[in-house]
């Protein structure tokens, strides 16, 4: 009997500015699409904003960085969260079976965003963000990853 | 104007001596990071975009800017690499730009150094990732927008210098796949007569 093969899945990733605006989002194999991305925005930031502060409230030990909220696991998903010291946090979401991807949020946080999106001048701070170089330098990172699937596996319906 | 002086301090950085009475020669090794130099040039161009009206306006403000750089650079250059040897020759200049000053700038020669065969007044200096560029995507509502009007500035101020007066302007060449800057250099037509005459 074959195995049944897990299968690799990164849906989408928000970056949210200090202010809770969603400033960057992507998809990539999401099924479900959403019918209002604005909504959706300030729901999951919400959400975020909520768990993290009830995280906090009632951990056993004082709060830092690194004992905060970090990533909750649904049947169907895991959305992995990290937020910079800045205020500025990343979502990415993948199927329940990727192991933590706060690493690499942390690497897309440091190599890419403080790159390409704070080092360039034409980008105006807490604003969408639409570099180009930003743009492609991400999805080249994410598609990098080893959890995001392979293309000749997605062909099987 | 404070910022090309600004500027000059952090592209040869020193720790506690006052920048001015340090050894011209010692030295000569210091590098500055990458990301101070980003931040330095973003807010240089920030700074820039509020006193603008245009494009081309803003471009020539960060070319004024690399001008008094270039005219500092040309001096401490020859000093440094060349013994104080005037250039007497056009294409040594050019050689000298885009070997020498590339080098010392941005840590490796130019791409290339092309005469337009047309006019025989304008040279190209082309290079196919130019260090200051490197974090800068342009949005499509800054049109032409080339940050790199910078190092034209710089690239003028050196010629300028150098006896050699001409236009230096920056632009971006699609070249497979990815923008090429180049630095195109117009010469003034005195210029071309007396190389004329003087390499016959």
């Amino acid at each position: 009997k074959e195995k049944k093969k897990k299968h690799k899945m990164i849906f989408n990733l928000y970056i949210f500015n200090k202010h809770g605006k969603a400033i960057y989002y992507a998809d990539w194999h999401r099924k479900k699409q959403s019918d209002n991305l604005a909504e959706e925005y300030k729901l999951m930031f919400g959400m975020l904003w909520s768990l993290k502060n009830f995280v906090a409230k009632t951990s056993p030990k004082p709060i830092d960085d690194k004992t905060g909220f970090h990533s909750y696991k649904t049947s169907t998903y895991k959305l992995h969260f990290y937020e910079t010291p800045t205020s500025v946090k990343f979502v990415i979401v993948t199927d329940p079976n990727t192991p933590d991807l706060r690493d690499d949020l942390k690497k897309l946080h440091r190599d890419i965003y403080v790159e390409y999106a704070i080092k360039n001048p034409l980008y105006k701070l807490d604003e969408v963000i639409r570099c180009e170089l930003f743009i492609t330098s991400l999805h080249k990172f994410i598609r990098s990853l080893p959890s995001f699937p392979d293309p000749s596996l997605l062909t099987k319906a | 104007n404070k910022l090309p002086f600004l500027v000059h301090c952090v592209l040869t950085m020193n720790k506690n001596v006052n920048i001015v009475d340090r050894p011209l020669t010692k030295g000569a090794k210091n590098e500055v990071s990458l990301s101070a130099f980003s931040y330095l040039f973003s807010e240089i161009v920030q700074y820039s975009q509020s006193r603008i009206n245009s494009v081309p306006d803003w471009e020539r403000r960060l070319s004024d800017l690399g001008y008094s750089i270039g005219a500092r650079i040309l001096e401490l250059y020859s000093l440094r690499e060349k013994n104080l040897k005037r250039e007497t020759k056009l294409i040594s200049l050019l050689s000298f730009i885009h070997s020498t000053v590339w080098k010392l700038l941005f840590g490796k020669q130019a791409d290339s150094l092309e005469k337009i065969t047309e006019e025989e007044d304008e040279y190209m200096i082309g290079d196919q990732s130019i260090l200051v560029n490197k974090f800068i995507s342009v949005p499509k509502d800054f049109g032409a927008l080339n940050c790199a009007a910078f190092v034209a500035g710089i690239v003028e101020g050196i010629v300028d210098g150098a006896e050699f007066p001409a236009r230096v302007t920056a632009h971006f060449t699609p070249a497979d796949g990815s923008q090429r800057t180049t630095i195109l250099i117009k010469f003034k037509p005195e210029v071309i007569e007396r190389d004329k005459r003087l390499t016959s």
